[in-house]
């Protein structure tokens, strides 16, 4: 009987030990998701979502610019771009030898169908409400160069054009074919895709424009909800990169050897967000107080566990060359108290703030600043809403709210949301002096002349706005060890695999 | 065939029950804020292309004539298509249902000896050493809920001694050890949560049992203890713990929601999850109404076998 249960044990052990060493043959990079949207997942990159979506497409397919984390566009598709004088035509000189996974070559005629279909309302690309305000017209000049028109001077084109959704797919395609068979010229190619399936597998893409890159034969994206199952899968060498991780179990992880950390700087912007036009902060004295409690610092040491950069109520991170000033307001709880005594609330404002987890770490910026608002005398009384809904339901809804934006350069962080004629106001501020600056430096190609542009709409914005910019959360990817390669993307919905690589795969 | 006209009787109250719950889920979910053209646009959507969404997917027309559409097909035979993907229904809902039934199966399988032999040695051996620390430790289960048990499970044996994968991702290209990998930690998990109710109730019904004057005639009769408690003791003490099997069946249903979701394995638990989260109707629908069977035929098969096992409901 002993034996027999002996024999049994070390079956089920002969049983396991071969199933690692058929683990430890595998050369698969594997890439965790923390978002699986099922039959939701996109492979079309014009209508991806989540952030899913974004690693399967940003894998798959390639736009024509980079964007770093500086801002600054970086050669991808397109090798070179110019434009004419007043900034209103950018001429693109697309890379020669580029070739889809199909085998077939990437020439003008794919680029313009991309953008065309970005612009057309019926493929319900979320790209349509960024790009269709500037863009009038994408023309083909020849095989290799392309054309974007704009309707107005537009000095970043080269940055605004790339959205998530602007990568390049065959001319002709659709989402229907897409969905079916996926196609791009990005490092990998997926493969076998099915909406709903629990993991993509994608294969390397040999005919690569890149030489020598990718460094791996495949890719896996696996979706991990749990936080705790994703950290210990990646502790225990299952997995192989983390793009992003939330601040607590990034600071849990800090200082392990098992794990590299690549921490980007600025990031995605915290915001506090107020409807200027309703009482009782359409008074600018409540504005003024409500930023002037703020302890920024406090915020990214507490709220955010250390992983970010202090802001200064408007979307651009202080550290960034363009910024309009580099000291970080001060907290000044009797200004504060004193301004909302003159507002007419001498006995105290009392206000509720509408959060919600839709974006990681929200609520604990939320509760910070309610903590930080009792020394100027405004009560703030936090309202948590469920994750699912919230942007729908709370957000651009309730006059107080916590929001988050991925961290853009200057006019695509202006524009989204603090302008009059903005998609997504969650502010309902109106201040035609902005408007008109930020108009002004999208037009102004002297890069001096236009960051001191920026610079003083930065600083009308901060001082009169709606909008209470704490903090900038940074960006941590957490890769094995023996990983190296990827960078952390200050702006989330990027992905970029072509350089990671695991030295004992 | 004693039974027949209490399961006739019982599949057309379940036919009518499944008839509600299938109207009351389209009206709950018709009344949730947002709808699928929200979700599968997400936060960037503009009132244009939620629009042209809508159109696309038919939304403009009343609720209650896409019910009324939805159920005709229904009677037809047709589950018709998910919103989201557009991919038919039976075929996303077929290979999620095979792997979370093998997941609740092995769950099952577990959970009998489990419960029986914990249930049975303390009884046995009731107030001693061994009875005492088994029913503390069935406490402390008891106290614990599933998605502790399951990240517990996960730092232990993922982390501390690297044995399972953390993921139980499982597929038409697994193979048999794939398999066995991806199931120890859920199902495990699952049977832990289900039995120590089971534990308990079957405990106690044994001690009491044990205690009745049939058991001390047969105890007079020259009987082993061991035997006095599997022949004459069990099967008058199982009858409750059928009912706690049946509610754990109907348990197993939520329970693989959750522990499905915490192991992300690819089973009916995580595909209703996300077909609530995109407002997903159609899919909703029919995930919903398979667990509503599921429970209803749990509770139809428990009231059979109480009444095989009960010799005076069967003369009724």
């Amino acid at each position: 009987m002993i034996k027999k249960i002996f024999f049994a044990i070390s079956l089920v052990f002969a049983m396991l030990s071969f199933h690692s060493f058929a683990n430890a043959a595998d050369n698969c990079i594997k890439v965790v998701t923390h978002e699986w949207q099922g039959e939701n997942n996109k492979a079309d990159p014009a209508v991806q979502t989540a952030m899913d979506d974004t690693i399967r497409t940003f894998t798959t397919n390639e736009g024509l610019v980079r964007v770093d984390n500086g801002f600054t566009p970086q050669p991808l598709l397109a090798t070179s771009w110019e434009s004419n004088a007043d900034a209103t035509e950018w001429t693109f000189n697309l890379r020669k030898g580029v070739k889809f996974h199909d085998g077939s070559d990437l020439d003008a005629g794919d680029v313009v169908w991309s953008y065309k279909r970005l612009l057309d309302p019926a493929v319900n690309s979320n790209s349509f409400a960024i790009l269709d305000p500037f863009l009038k017209d994408i023309v083909a000049v020849d095989d290799h160069t392309v054309k974007f028109i704009a309707k107005a001077p537009t000095v970043e084109l080269p940055l605004q054009i790339k959205t998530k959704g602007s990568g390049i797919v065959p001319n002709g395609s659709t989402t229907a074919m897409l969905q079916v068979n996926p196609m791009g010229t990005g490092p990998y190619q997926l493969v076998n895709f099915k909406p709903g399936a629990s993991k993509d597998t994608f294969v390397k893409h040999n005919d690569y424009w890149q030489a020598g890159l990718p460094k791996h034969d495949c890719m896996e994206l696996i979706p991990i909800l749990d936080t705790a199952a994703r950290t210990a899968s990646l502790l225990a060498g299952q997995v192989d990169l983390i793009p992003v991780l939330d601040p607590a179990t990034a600071k849990s992880l800090k200082g392990n050897p098992m794990v590299n950390l690549d921490i980007s700087s600025g990031g995605t912007v915290m915001t506090i967000s107020m409807f200027a036009d309703t009482a009782p902060f359409d008074d600018l004295r409540v504005r003024q107080a409500m930023k002037l409690v703020v302890d920024r610092q406090a915020v990214v040491d507490t709220a955010l566990f250390g992983f970010g950069e202090a802001g200064n109520d408007n979307p651009i991170a202080p550290s960034m060359p363009y910024s309009y000033t580099k000291d970080l307001k001060a907290q000044d709880c009797d200004k504060a108290k004193s301004l909302i005594a003159e507002a007419g609330y001498a006995d105290g404002l009392s206000i509720d703030l509408n959060t919600g987890e839709a974006f990681p770490g929200m609520v604990n910026v939320a509760e910070a600043y309610a903590e930080m608002a009792k020394c100027g005398n405004i009560n703030v009384n936090i309202i948590k809403n469920p994750a699912e809904g919230y942007w729908d339901n709370i957000w651009m809804k309730q006059p107080l709210i916590t929001s988050s934006w991925g961290g853009r350069p200057p006019f695509a962080a202006f524009s989204i949301a603090y302008m009059q004629d903005s998609k997504y106001p969650e502010t309902h501020w109106a201040n035609q002096a902005f408007d008109d600056l930020v108009t002004k430096a999208s037009g102004t190609p002297d890069p001096v002349a236009r960051d001191n542009l920026w610079k003083e709409a930065q600083q009308i914005l901060s001082e009169d706005g709606g909008v209470i910019v704490p903090a900038f959360l940074s960006t941590v990817s957490a890769m094995r060890s023996n990983c190296s390669g990827y960078t952390a993307e200050s702006n989330v919905v990027q992905f970029f695999a072509a350089d990671f690589n695991c030295s004992d795969k | 065939m004693v039974y027949l006209p209490l399961i006739l009787k019982r599949i057309f109250s379940a036919l009518i029950t499944l008839l509600i719950v299938s109207a009351l889920i389209y009206g709950f979910l018709e009344m949730l804020p947002g709808d699928v053209a929200t979700r599968m646009l997400g936060r960037t959507a503009t009132p244009e292309t939620l629009a042209n969404l809508r159109e696309q997917l038919g939304l403009n027309e009343p609720a209650l004539k896409r019910y009324f559409l939805w159920l005709f097909n229904i009677f037809q035979g047709d589950f018709g298509t998910a919103l989201t993907s557009k991919r038919p229904i039976t075929e996303i809902l077929a290979p999620k249902i095979f792997n979370t039934l093998i997941l609740s199966g092995c769950a099952f399988i577990l959970y009998l000896p489990l419960s029986f032999i914990t249930a049975l040695l303390q009884a046995y051996y009731k107030n001693k050493n061994i009875d005492i620390s088994l029913s503390i430790i069935t406490l402390i289960i008891l106290s614990l809920p599933d998605f502790i048990i399951g990240t517990i499970m996960i730092i232990v044996f993922v982390v501390v001694f690297p044995i399972f994968p953390a993921i139980s991702l499982v597929g038409e290209y697994s193979d048999f050890s794939e398999w066995f990998m991806a199931l120890v930690m859920p199902s495990i998990t699952l049977a832990l949560v289900m039995s120590v109710y089971a534990v308990r109730m079957l405990r106690d019904n044994l001690i009491e049992v044990l205690d009745s004057e049939y058991i001390f005639m047969a105890k007079l009769k020259g009987l082993s203890k061991s035997t006095v408690l599997i022949k004459h003791a069990l099967p008058n003490a199982i009858i409750p713990t059928l009912n706690i099997t049946a509610l754990n069946l109907g348990f197993l249903i939520g329970g693989v929601v959750i522990v499905e979701k915490i192991f992300t394995f690819p089973g009916f638990g995580n595909l209703l999850i996300d077909s609530i989260k995109f407002r997903d109707l159609p899919l909703v629908e029919a995930t919903i109404l398979i667990a509503a069977s599921f429970y209803i035929f749990a509770n139809l098969l428990t009231d059979i076998l109480s009444i095989i096992f009960n010799p005076k409901l069967r003369k009724q």
